[in-house]
């Protein structure tokens, strides 16, 4: 879907945006399942820089180090996130383990505590890891859980996109994601997204995520992922940045890189 | 004095020639004015009366910019049967949460109940930590609910704020934004009402509290205060008709009265000055002032057009004559008593409170403008008009109930009986006055509600189930950022929280070191002994790191600042007792000194706290104000008697009626608050308005006639009545609040009422007593001795 900010995204990962276009009579429903596998990434390390700034300008920054790994259902990702800065949670990670059809695993060692614990969490509207992307927004939302609706067809920065609005298809998923609406740009070309605008319940205007530095990190599999990532909360005015200070296409990580005991080796 | 006669006359005749002049130009002024009255502004928010000085809404205001919570008003949903713990009780809760999230007003992620996302319940198990939105789901089967149940009870956070200890109540509470589409609570609370009325069914009962729920009542008290001014209008009207005995003697003053009023809002609104829904009675006020003046004036008129018809002038010649005449008598008088009243309300423009600011100057351009008016449009007006007929003018100086008793009261005076009066009456004041040593400052803005309205009912019920009503917060302020998470300073704060959980009336304290504790229990299995703050600094860190991996953003926003610079510690009583709660806070900083360390600042706020900003200002402000209005009253008293003790004289009722005022609130265990201190000005006003017209009133008889006993009479007969008829006017316009089922219009009635009664006492007892035991030079002259001997005779014989 949505190219939403993959998992743990950043906290590791990925991002997302897809394959080629295909063509005349655009389907909707066609073009979001494009656009939900173009960011699926066989596998990958990367080092990202997550700034939140609030209404006020006031700034904090966390740097990371990651890797991510494509389960076998080609949908969800396993990925490890190692937390460099600020101080104070320097190598705390987290291993979190999707799973579409129920609550994640999340797994995380406390240096302080020289512990790994499990965590339970399973809210997808609620923040990831404190930032404005929800839970939801990482993971991506199932197609099939939404009604799709080509717009209208436009460009946005020198880009042809499709715009389409997507609603929820029950009252389930509108409260579980906590979205009334979203609408989205994609790219004609590579089905990426490069905007999605979310009203909430109440129909207000809630948030902004704009995609850029679009890249084709595999271009075997025509897979695309933004560089940098931004969402924006149009009711607090608090916003994340995600910039990806380094991504590289890894295929062949060992699974052992995706256990607590993984967890456990401060760097 | 003479230069300044012939001035006024020559005016006054200017007038009366010019006199559609005049009136258009009056006219053309007021509607000037009246177009200004769109631009008035409203306040209804705390702010008013809040003094934005006082270091304790200093706190309270940047506690609520970092962490909301102005307009916080709780929902308790009560099950007639059983307890919370029931489907359609829960349901009623998450949907009364998720509807008033969607309200446009909404503060949303101050909207806190059992069914909030940010409302999380932190479980430990065997391999780590499990949090979840409390109540994400209904339970449906008796075992989800036992489950659910288990887990409100590891929460003891919750416990007396979102789920009363009988387990009988929850709450939601929420909070709300006011902005220009919000003008007043009323608007403010209106999609909450409707959400709620959606849940009230037999099945529950569903109460409010709070401060927007205290202020929507309120509000709608002030919207009926139109028909309280017609009501007051049509009292004092129908005092005029018995004073004057005519239409036009009813009518004149009324045009005065009314005029005012809209000059003073007109002006407001030109001077951009706010208008706020405590000044609501303040209109009857300025029409009752006003039209004070005017029957002084106006009594002169009668009195004067009788005297000239008497010498044969015509009615026509001796309208015109009677209209100069009273102007000329009168005028400087009533302009000295003006300009004492406005200099005296204009002060209250110095308060630290915008409230009482907003009064001083409504009543002090209301004064000004019943100044102008009655020496330009109503001689104007009044020379128009058709003389009085014979029957009318004999009807008004027909000798009455009135008059008699103040003949009487004149006889005695000078008859030797003073001495009494004043021994009686400085008995009186002592006595009344003592009361003093009994008053208390509180302003309790419930109080303003009877016991009986559904306000109060509300608010007491929600006192017994939660941990109160009334708060008061703590700020803590460290030097950088991530200063809250020293485990230096969250065990302080726990220490702060454990010194306030044992006084008796606090309810509730929340925190981040509850959070911080049941974390640190939740990553030991439960374990009881781990419920404190972790040792080490990293570790609290990373707590909080861990919780935000699945907790929101915002879940802790009331607690602490996106930059752990600055924390707050909540604290609920259930007693709204300012005194309690100053004790409560002085205590605390013992507590504070001891364990906070060094650099890191702790500071009151809450709205508990600008309670008692607003107490410590109104007895600063009250003294101050009243030392102040006393210098500038004596001083123009003396100037304008060209004599100190003249000045003494017109200050005396000043002190008088204060001491008497409160005094009588003392005894009657009416608490001080801002409701006093603008019946207190007017007291002043008043009573030094009194003084002045029954003094000058009194030296010009004694000139005329020589004679003691006759100024006394004929001054008494004149402005004394006059003064009567004021008072009786005031306390009718007032008295139609009685009606009222508000409280704090039965409050402000019964003190205006005590006001006007003391006051005319003051002025036509004990001061015509005093007047006449220490026979003061500036009045009597140098041949006083004499004219007393004469005037003893005098009633000796004659009574």
């Amino acid at each position: 879907m949505k190219s939403k900010i993959l998992p743990a995204l950043a906290l590791g990962a990925a991002l997302f945006l897809p394959g080629s276009a295909s063509a005349e009579a655009p389907d909707p429903v066609e073009i979001m399942t494009k656009n939900f596998f173009v960011s699926k990434v066989s596998g990958s390390s990367q080092t990202v820089t997550m700034v939140l700034t609030t209404g006020s300008g006031e700034t904090r920054v966390r740097k990371t180090t990651g890797y991510t790994k494509l389960q076998k259902n080609g949908r969800d990702n396993t990925q490890v996130v190692r937390f460099l800065s600020p101080p104070d949670v320097k190598n705390v990670a987290n291993l979190l383990i999707q799973h579409s059809d129920r609550d994640d695993d999340i797994w995380i060692y406390l240096p302080a505590l020289k512990k790994v614990r499990k965590i339970v969490a399973s809210n997808k509207k609620d923040s990831f890891v404190g930032s404005d992307f929800s839970y939801g927004d990482v993971i991506g939302p199932k197609v099939e859980d939404w009604n799709h609706k080509l717009l209208k067809e436009g460009t946005v920065d020198g880009a042809k996109v499709y715009i389409i609005e997507s609603t929820p298809k029950n009252e389930d998923v509108r409260s579980s994601s906590g979205y009334s609406k979203v609408n989205y740009a994609i790219r004609q070309d590579c089905h990426a997204t490069v905007k999605a605008d979310y009203w909430d319940l109440g129909g207000r205007p809630f948030k902004t995520i704009t995609y850029s530095d679009l890249k084709e990190v595999d271009p075997v599999h025509h897979k695309w992922l933004a560089m940098k990532v931004q969402a924006k909360n149009l009711q607090t005015q608090h916003r994340t940045d995600l910039i990806f200070d380094s991504y590289k296409l890894d295929p062949g990580l060992k699974d052992d890189y995706f256990s607590t005991r993984y967890l456990e080796k401060e760097q | 004095m003479g230069d300044r006669k012939a001035f006024l006359a020559r005016y006054a005749e200017w007038t009366i020639r010019h006199r559609k002049s005049v009136i258009v130009a009056v006219l053309l002024v007021t509607a000037f004015l009246i177009t200004r009255l769109g631009h008035l502004q409203i306040d209804s928010n705390p702010d008013l009366w809040a003094p934005q000085k006082h270091p304790y809404v200093v706190t309270t205001n940047r506690i609520e910019k970092i962490f909301g919570g102005r307009n916080v008003t709780v929902i308790a949903v009560v099950p007639k049967q059983g307890d919370i713990y029931q489907p359609f009780v829960l349901a009623k809760i998450k949907r009364l949460q998720d509807k008033i999230e969607l309200l446009p007003h909404a503060v949303r992620h101050n909207i806190t109940s059992l069914a909030a996302n940010k409302v999380k319940v932190i479980k430990g198990t065997e391999e780590g930590m499990e949090v979840r939105p409390m109540l994400e789901k209904v339970p449906e089967t008796p075992e989800e609910m036992e489950k659910f149940r288990a887990e409100v009870g590891s929460m003891p956070v919750y416990k007396n704020a979102l789920v009363s200890a009988d387990q009988r109540a929850a709450a939601v509470i929420a909070d709300f934004k006011q902005d220009s589409t919000t003008p007043n609570f009323i608007a403010m609370n209106a999609g909450l009402r409707k959400i709620v009325e959606e849940e009230r069914d037999g099945s529950v009962d569903i109460y409010m509290a709070g401060l927007p729920i205290i202020g929507e009542a309120a509000d709608r008290e002030f919207m009926k205060m139109p028909i309280f001014f017609g009501l007051a209008l049509l009292v004092i009207m129908l005092i005029q008709f018995w004073s004057f005995r005519s239409v036009q003697g009813m009518i004149l003053p009324m045009v005065t009265g009314i005029l005012s009023v809209l000059w003073s809002l007109g002006l407001m609104g030109l001077f951009n000055v706010h208008l706020d829904p405590l000044n609501t009675t303040t209109p009857i006020l300025i029409m009752a002032i006003a039209a004070g003046h005017a029957i002084q004036i106006l009594k002169r008129y009668y009195e004067e057009y009788g005297r000239l018809v008497a010498q044969g002038l015509d009615p026509k010649a001796a309208n015109q004559a009677a209209v100069i005449e009273s102007m000329v008598r009168v005028g400087p008088v009533m302009a000295v008593a003006g300009a004492i009243a406005a200099i005296t309300f204009f002060s209250l423009a110095g308060s630290g409170v915008s409230m009482v600011q907003h009064f001083g100057i409504f009543a002090g351009f209301g004064v000004l403008s019943a100044l102008v008016l009655e020496m330009t449009i109503i001689p104007a007006v009044r020379s128009l008009l058709r003389p009085p007929r014979k029957h009318e003018t004999a009807r008004e100086s027909k000798v009455g109930v009135l008059d008699r008793i103040l003949t009487t009261l004149a006889n005695n005076l000078v008859g030797g009986r003073a001495p009494w009066f004043v021994g009686g009456g400085l008995a009186a004041i002592v006595l009344i006055g003592a009361g003093v040593f009994f008053l208390r400052v509180d302003n309790n803005f419930r109080l303003y509600h009877k016991p009986s309205s559904e306000v109060r009912v509300h608010d007491k019920i929600l006192n017994e189930k939660f941990g109160g009503t009334n708060s008061i917060q703590f700020l803590i302020q460290t030097p950088g950022q991530d200063g809250i998470k020293d485990p230096a300073v969250l065990q302080a704060m726990d220490k702060l929280q454990t010194f306030l959980d044992r006084q008796p009336t606090v309810g509730k304290t929340q925190s981040l070191a509850d959070m911080m504790k049941r974390m640190n229990q939740a990553m030991h299995a439960d374990d009881p002994k781990y419920y404190v703050i972790p040792e080490s600094r990293d570790l609290i860190a990373q707590y909080l790191f861990l919780y935000s991996t699945s907790g929101g953003p915002q879940d802790f926003e009331s607690f602490v600042d996106n930059d752990y610079r600055s924390a707050s510690v909540w604290v609920y009583l259930k007693d709204d007792g300012t005194t309690n709660a100053d004790r409560i806070a002085k205590a605390a900083q013992v507590v504070i000194r001891e364990n906070f360390p060094p650099g890191v600042t702790v500071q009151m706020g809450g709205s508990l706290g600008q309670v008692i900003a607003l107490n410590d200002v109104i007895v600063q402000d009250k003294t101050k104000n009243m030392v102040q209005m006393a210098i500038v009253v004596f001083l123009l008293g003396a100037l304008v008697f060209r004599s100190l003790v003249g000045g003494l004289f017109v200050v005396i009722p000043l002190f008088a009626v204060m001491l008497t005022n409160f005094g009588l609130m003392g005894w009657l265990g009416t608490p001080l608050d801002i409701t006093a201190m603008s019946t207190a000005a007017m007291a002043i006003g008043i009573g030094a308005d009194y003084e002045i017209y029954l003094l000058f009133r009194f030296r010009e008889e004694l000139k005329r006639t020589g004679d003691v006993l006759a100024a006394t009479r004929n001054s008494m007969l004149t402005s004394g009545k006059a003064i009567l008829f004021v008072a009786i006017s005031v306390f009718g316009g007032y008295a139609v609040l009685q009606m009222s089922s508000f409280a704090f219009y039965n409050q402000l009635s019964n003190m205006v009422t005590a006001t006007m009664v003391i006051s005319a006492f003051i002025a036509l007892f004990f001061l015509r007593a005093l007047m006449m035991v220490f026979k003061p030079k500036f009045i009597f002259g140098e041949q006083r001795e004499a004219l007393f001997l004469k005037a003893r005779q005098a009633v000796r014989g004659d009574v």
